[in-house]
């Protein structure tokens, strides 16, 4: 099982949780706006150098949403992961982003 | 601003590189020039293609190159055909900006919209070589299957000024020379063929 949070500068100070999602046998479950999840793009998988399609393997994918989403505008952040034989180090600092004045 | 939500534990170099590798681009410290290149370039060429592309700097970010840029305010997400419609002109422009860049990776999650206003983000890895992997170009796909992928006279101008002028030299100060190249030649061939370039077309 793995879930997800995508979350967003609120007002350049902090982060605010606007759509999650749990993938748990192959099965995926949204919260919040479904429509932030880019389903129809493939993520680039690390542990084996790949593409990987929501179609093909949910789970995946959204382990590895971060190499879709790579800015400070919308992170994504690994919530629960009970994948026995994750890679050493998964997450990553995004680009920052500042306020405009 | 506060760090990010997520652990900030850093990976293996091996990691951290891969996907820069997979997108073919063999010196990641390029990845944040090329942010900034980005906006440069748009910042150059002007208005509409300037209110597009956030400023962006460099900065070193755990003793790492790293950019900073303008939090883009506005909604993100889900820039389907629909929403893509209603905001047609912007999403010309932005294609135009794409194809002229070269962006391997532009999909919904890399636009950020308002009610009237269009945000791109994320130019680390574009001024992509001929065969390089793309894996998204929503605005490009756009603008040829429901708009006019017949240049303007401003993109026109834009593209001679770039050729012309010192504006490319600016950007040769700080990309690789291949890619500064590969983006002039992709200026030639959209003047000369009067359209932009299709999706992956480098």
């Amino acid at each position: 099982m793995i879930a997800v949070d995508l979350r967003i500068p609120t007002d350049g100070h902090d982060y605010q949780t606007v759509a999650s999602i749990q993938v748990q046998d192959g099965h995926a479950e949204f919260t919040g706006r479904r429509e932030l999840f880019a389903t129809d793009v493939a993520v680039f998988d690390e542990p084996t150098g790949t593409r990987v399609r929501y179609e093909d393997n949910p789970e995946r994918w959204a382990r590895n949403l971060h190499t879709a989403y790579r800015t400070g505008q919308l992170v994504p952040v690994i919530t629960a992961d009970t994948d026995p034989s994750p890679p050493p180090q998964r997450s990553r600092r995004p680009a920052a982003t500042i306020p405009e004045r | 601003m506060s760090p990010a939500p997520s652990p900030s534990t850093s990976r293996s170099p091996a990691s951290r590189y891969r996907l820069a590798d997979d997108y073919g681009h063999s010196a990641p410290d390029q990845v944040p020039i090329q942010e900034v290149a980005a906006w440069r370039l748009a910042a150059a060429l002007g208005e509409p293609v300037s209110r597009l592309v956030c400023v962006c700097v460099l900065r070193s970010i755990d003793d790492e190159p790293g950019s900073l840029s303008l939090l883009v305010s506005g909604a993100t997400g889900s820039y389907e055909d629909s929403r893509m419609d209603t905001l047609a002109r912007h999403t010309s422009t932005g294609a135009f900006f794409d194809s002229l860049t070269a962006p391997q990776d532009r999909h919904s999650g890399n636009l950020l919209y308002s009610a009237d206003a269009l945000g791109l983000i994320d130019h680390g890895f574009t001024f992509a070589l001929p065969g390089h992997y793309c894996n998204a170009s929503h605005l490009v796909q756009w603008r040829f299957t429901n708009g006019d992928p017949t240049l303007t006279t401003w993109e026109r101008d834009a593209l001679t000024r770039l050729l012309r002028t010192d504006l490319l030299g600016g950007l040769r100060a700080i990309l690789h020379t291949d890619r500064a190249d590969a983006l002039a030649d992709r200026a030639r061939r959209m003047l000369a063929s009067n359209q932009i370039l299709r999706m992956g077309v480098f």
